[in-house]
């Protein structure tokens, strides 16, 4: 009897084991990705936790991290000492990055145009770019709707000249503009705008800038290039992933709401993140014959211009240099 | 004439109460006057919350704010802890070499008028995004004050003393451990008590650089959402954190500083 109970327990004690060997050997199979945002949690980020939540990085075999940010230049920092992988920021950011030397490279381009509005009190309106003449805009460094400011004037025929701006830190821009110490704000329709909206019983008027014009590179995936050349189908399925995540966001922007929610320490109401989502996934186009996130050579030939005409950059370098669409299968 | 000094002690007893109350006296009518202040004026609770509303938010919100403490204390305590035993050590290479003292003092005031904030994202740039640059800069806060505080209290000892128990036959070590370093205490807790609450700073200006939890980042991202509220919630939980340490601190500073009094 006691026999028999001793080999049940060595049976029963071999057969977990031998469970728990599978188990750490299908997660030791499945390949790390680190991913870096450049900035804290926003509804923009929803198809990476989608992505998560509907198991696509798991179904591509991967184990994915993702980790909020602190700015653009910290999370190429990261990526470049090795720390990351992958990092998520405005193309803007990295096109600029790359042309001052750092050895990285767009590998998905989601936002071709940034989504970003300028806002006004409807008692002082401005619904054209005209409209903005003799109003004090809120602008402070690296932000994207008034960095590239006098280009979007002189786009629509204004002279900036008659555009005011008044330089103060990213936090305070919309306390400021809350407080009528400015005319103007630009905020992102992925971001602040839908929170904004819903707190505040104002009818904001938004200028959509792109509806005007801008065209500025945004969500954008980049990496080095020593990890393209290590593990370029290890990112290859990362993309996939995310791809796949996008579409499902597209059709599904409640589920993905939930689960980008899931994920936030403290996050903003349920309507908030998905007019977030909602306005991320619009923004992303679904090129004909080709990955989400497909590059386009004239977009980034253009941001480049953009660049150099605000005096960011100098020539441009050959346009190879700034990205690749080679992890991006059909 | 037997009546009078029953009236001062009323006087004195009226004293104390008042004294006692003028404080908490002077925190409540400002709050009553933020409170009523508030929707008086108009202010919508983006631009002010009145004090109600955030009492009301942190007790809605208390488990969180609670476990974002608890990061931003073990930042804090951890980067102070450093910053006590290195800098502690730094007073006494500074109190007695010479050579040292001359090499290091520049360094240290340099350092100390580099603003914090501006190194913060080098700090992330280089250490990464975990407990790493948090404890750094918390150290980097406290350190400056323990440094200073220690060497002026081991130089504040009066030179008649040590020349006596010196005449007494007392070897480096003995002057140290029962005249020098008694005497220093008060200046070095003073130090402490200083630098536990920088430390909160830096453990706070950390978070705002790069973290995932912590009450500097639950603050980031309550202004993120414009929600103010939790914004002033989280504000009151870094100083209710301030206040808790530098209490902490001051109940071991009576043990250790009136324990060696008693020892006399």
């Amino acid at each position: 009897m006691l026999g028999f109970r001793v080999r049940t327990g060595w049976a029963a004690l071999a057969g977990v084991c031998v469970a728990a060997t599978a188990c750490i050997g299908a997660a030791a199979a499945q390949d790390q990705v680190n991913v870096r945002f450049s900035w804290k949690m926003k509804g923009e980020y929803a198809p990476y936790f989608t992505a998560l939540d509907k198991g696509y990085f798991q179904k591509e075999n991967l184990q994915v991290r993702l980790g909020e940010g602190a700015g653009a230049q910290a999370a190429l920092g990261a990526l470049i000492q090795g720390q990351e992988d992958i990092v998520v920021l405005p193309g803007i950011f990295a096109l600029s990055a790359i042309q001052k030397g750092l050895p990285v490279k767009l590998v998905a381009l989601y936002h071709p145009k940034t989504p970003v509005t300028l806002i006004t009190f409807p008692d002082k309106p401005a619904r054209t770019p005209k409209d903005l003449e003799g109003m004090t805009v809120a602008h402070s460094v690296g932000e994207t709707g008034t960095s590239y400011l006098d280009a979007f004037l002189k786009l629509n025929g204004v002279d900036p000249s008659k555009v005011k701006r008044t330089m103060m830190a990213a936090t305070a821009r919309v306390p400021a503009f809350m407080q009528r110490q400015v005319d103007v704000v630009s905020v992102y329709q992925t971001n602040d705008l839908p929170i904004m909206l819903e707190k505040e019983k104002t009818p904001f008027v938004v200028m959509d800038m792109v509806k005007f014009g801008l065209s500025v590179p945004g969500m954008a995936l980049v990496t080095s290039d020593q990890h393209l050349a290590k593990k370029p189908d290890v990112l290859m399925r990362f993309t996939r992933a995310v791809a796949e995540a996008i579409k499902d966001a597209q059709k599904d922007v409640q589920g993905a709401t939930v689960a980008t929610r899931k994920n936030w320490t403290s996050p903003p109401s349920e309507t908030a993140v998905f007019q977030q989502i909602k306005a991320t996934v619009e923004a992303i186009p679904v090129p004909e014959g080709q990955q989400i996130g497909w590059i386009d050579a004239k977009v980034i030939s253009d941001a480049l211009n953009l660049l150099h005409s605000v005096g960011e950059i100098e020539t441009p370098k050959p346009i190879e240099t700034f990205f690749t669409n080679a992890l991006l299968t059909k | 004439m037997a009546e009078q000094p029953a009236r001062k002690r009323k006087k004195n007893y009226a004293r104390l109460v008042v004294e006692s109350l003028a404080a908490p006296g002077l925190v409540i009518i400002l709050l009553l006057t933020w409170q009523i202040a508030v929707p008086l004026v108009g202010l919508s609770d983006f631009i002010l919350p009145t004090p109600w509303q955030i009492i009301r938010r942190i007790g809605v919100d208390y488990r969180l704010l609670l476990s974002n403490m608890m990061v931003t204390l073990f930042e804090l305590v951890g980067g102070f802890l450093i910053a006590a035993v290195t800098g502690v050590v730094t007073a006494l290479f500074i109190f007695y070499s010479r050579v040292f003292e001359r090499a290091i003092y520049p360094l240290l005031v340099a350092l100390q008028t580099v603003p914090k904030v501006a190194l913060a994202p080098l700090l992330v740039l280089y250490l990464g995004y975990g407990y790493a640059p948090k404890l750094f800069l918390a150290f980097l806060l406290a350190y400056f004050p323990i440094v200073i505080a220690s060497v002026v209290g081991l130089q504040s000892l009066d030179k008649g003393m040590v020349n006596l128990v010196r005449s007494m036959g007392a070897n480096e070590w003995q002057t140290f451990f029962k005249i020098r370093l008694p005497a220093a205490l008060p200046n070095v807790f003073g130090g402490f008590k200083v630098g536990i609450s920088t430390s909160v700073i830096g453990a706070v200006i950390g978070e705002y650089i790069a973290a995932d939890r912590g009450l500097g980042y639950l603050q980031l991202q309550a202004n993120s959402h414009f929600d103010t509220t939790l914004s002033f919630a989280a504000i009151v939980a870094i100083a209710a954190v301030g206040i808790m340490m530098f209490a902490l601190l001051e109940t071991v500073e009576r043990r250790a500083v009136f324990q060696r009094e008693a020892a006399k």
